[in-house]
């Protein structure tokens, strides 16, 4: 008995110590509303996390995959340039990282300093889209909109398997925001997550 | 030179029986024969994929990479959008109405949470996170909602025409209506609202729902009735022309009583309307039978 407990206990050590975490990048440390954020790796992911992630994939309708390049001269990124994105404009508050997802889906972790546009908001049917189109910094003049001063975005969602983050970058173009000034991280959530790469709670 | 000739043949014997037999190409999986025709390999997606595969396949992989650099990109004129209608929102005007009744007080009528209302909370929830990561502060207008327009018209005891007048006014002002109100000629269809205000009163009070009305070709301008011959029995079809001043709302209550068919009028018709407000004169409607 005592020594199923101490072989027990051993297991338990063996798999803290080899939830390690990683550097990412040199510049892989922002600052966001006044605090430090650093993105690192863990080499242990966490299970039940991922399969939450994988069940929001699933609600999608068929095939529901997300193409390569959504839009054109829309930019498809990776995890390294959404951390360069992160420590550069979204930094210096010229860029702006955007989690298209519903904001229940939200509550299985986000990417740090992410904020949420969930995607039908933008919608020409939403008679609040041009208040949320200003916020990003565009101008009005009687129904027209400048986009001159626009903040860059960086759209994800739950993952490739959804397609919120589309949704959102084409009704975000469809209202005149310039494509050079959109990127999309395809990977989205799910890949963060696999990647173990370091997320935050939901602010309340 | 015997014994050179059958050592030569018993290596050829030994390398045909390694080429026929092949016992070392255990390792060797074959994903076409060896004709070359191809295997069908079928890609599908698992509903719950395998998490410790994902897991384990995870911890095999180790950190290092460079960054890359994103291209930059040509600027797209931006897409049109028709103006000439008022705008709408989701709010149901069924939904709409009982608030209006609730406020005014009506016994036994309890306030419901419109779409409209859920999507003011939903931007002023996301206006909260942009400022809170761009310290940029940005006002999300107080207006009045349609609803307390109408409230305030009907407290005010105005006459149908010029509650007429203040509900179009509104929504020339960029106040959203609900979809069925919004008639073939860009305008608000008062009168729906106003016999809905009614209809929906009188059902809280405890009457009932309006009758489905009988109309006839004769009395309804735009309206055809055809036989369509089927394979057991002939069955009535009913189309309706739009008219100028029509709206969804007040064709569900010219052929069922009630505004709430509209929804079946639309879904009859999706291939010509693409949302309920985009309703057009001379669009020929079929009108299903409920």
């Amino acid at each position: 008995m005592n020594r199923t407990a101490f072989a027990c206990t051993l297991i338990g050590l063996a798999t803290v110590s080899a939830a390690e975490t990683f550097p990412v990048t040199a510049d892989a440390v922002f600052t966001f509303q006044g605090n430090e954020i650093v993105i690192s790796r863990t080499s242990v992911v966490d299970p039940t996390t991922i399969t939450a992630l994988t069940q929001i994939s699933a609600t999608c309708a068929t095939p529901c995959l997300s193409p390569m390049t959504v839009a054109e001269n829309v930019a498809t990124l990776g995890e390294l340039d959404v951390i360069q994105f992160l420590s550069s404009q979204v930094e210096t508050g010229d860029g702006l990282l955007v989690d298209a997802r519903n904001p229940d889906q939200r509550t299985v972790g986000i990417i740090p300093a992410s904020v949420n546009i969930p995607a039908t908001t933008v919608s020409p049917e939403n008679p609040y889209r041009n208040e949320i189109i200003m916020a990003l910094g565009a101008e009005q003049f009687e129904g027209i909109f400048d986009f001159s001063d626009v903040m860059t975005l960086v759209v994800f969602d739950a993952g490739p398997a959804t397609n919120d983050a589309q949704t959102l970058i084409s009704d975000l173009l469809g209202a005149g925001y310039p494509p050079d000034k959109i990127a999309y991280y395809r990977g989205g959530m799910q890949v963060w997550t696999t990647l173990g790469l370091t997320t935050a709670e939901p602010p309340q | 030179m015997i014994r050179t000739t059958v050592a030569l043949f018993a290596f050829a014997l030994v390398l045909c029986g390694l080429i026929i037999f092949r016992p070392f190409a255990d390792g060797e999986v074959d994903t076409a024969d060896r004709l070359g025709a191809p295997v069908d390999i079928e890609v599908t997606r698992a509903f719950a994929p395998d998490i410790d595969a994902l897991v384990r396949a995870t911890e095999a992989t180790t950190p290092t990479a460079t960054p890359a650099v994103a291209p930059t990109a040509i600027v797209q004129a931006p897409r049109r959008v028709d103006v000439a209608r008022p705008d709408t929102d989701d709010t149901r005007l069924s939904d709409m109405t009982n608030n209006v009744l609730a406020e005014l007080g009506f016994a036994g009528v309890e306030p419901v949470t419109t779409n409209s209302q859920l999507q003011r909370q939903s931007t002023s929830d996301i206006l909260a996170g942009i400022e809170a990561a761009t310290g940029q502060h940005s006002v999300l207008d107080e207006r009045d909602s349609f609803e307390a327009i109408v409230i305030a018209a009907l407290r005010a005891g105005e006459t149908d025409e010029s509650i007429d007048r203040i509900v179009n006014e509104a929504a020339a002002n960029g106040v959203a209506v609900p979809e069925i109100l919004v008639t073939s000629d860009g305008r608000v269809d008062t009168s729906v609202m106003l016999t809905n205000i009614v209809t929906q009163a009188q059902m809280a009070a405890g009457a009932a729902a309006p009758a489905i009305p009988e109309v006839s070709p004769d009395d309804v301008q735009g309206m055809e009735v055809r036989i369509v011959q089927r394979a057991n029995d002939d069955v009535e079809a009913r189309f309706y022309t739009v008219q100028s001043g029509d709206s969804l709302g007040a064709i569900s209550i010219k052929f069922f009583g009630v505004i709430t068919h509209y929804e079946e009028i639309f879904e009859a018709n999706k291939g010509l309307l693409s949302s309920p407000d985009r309703i057009r004169v001379g669009q020929r409607l079929v009108i299903p039978q409920i």
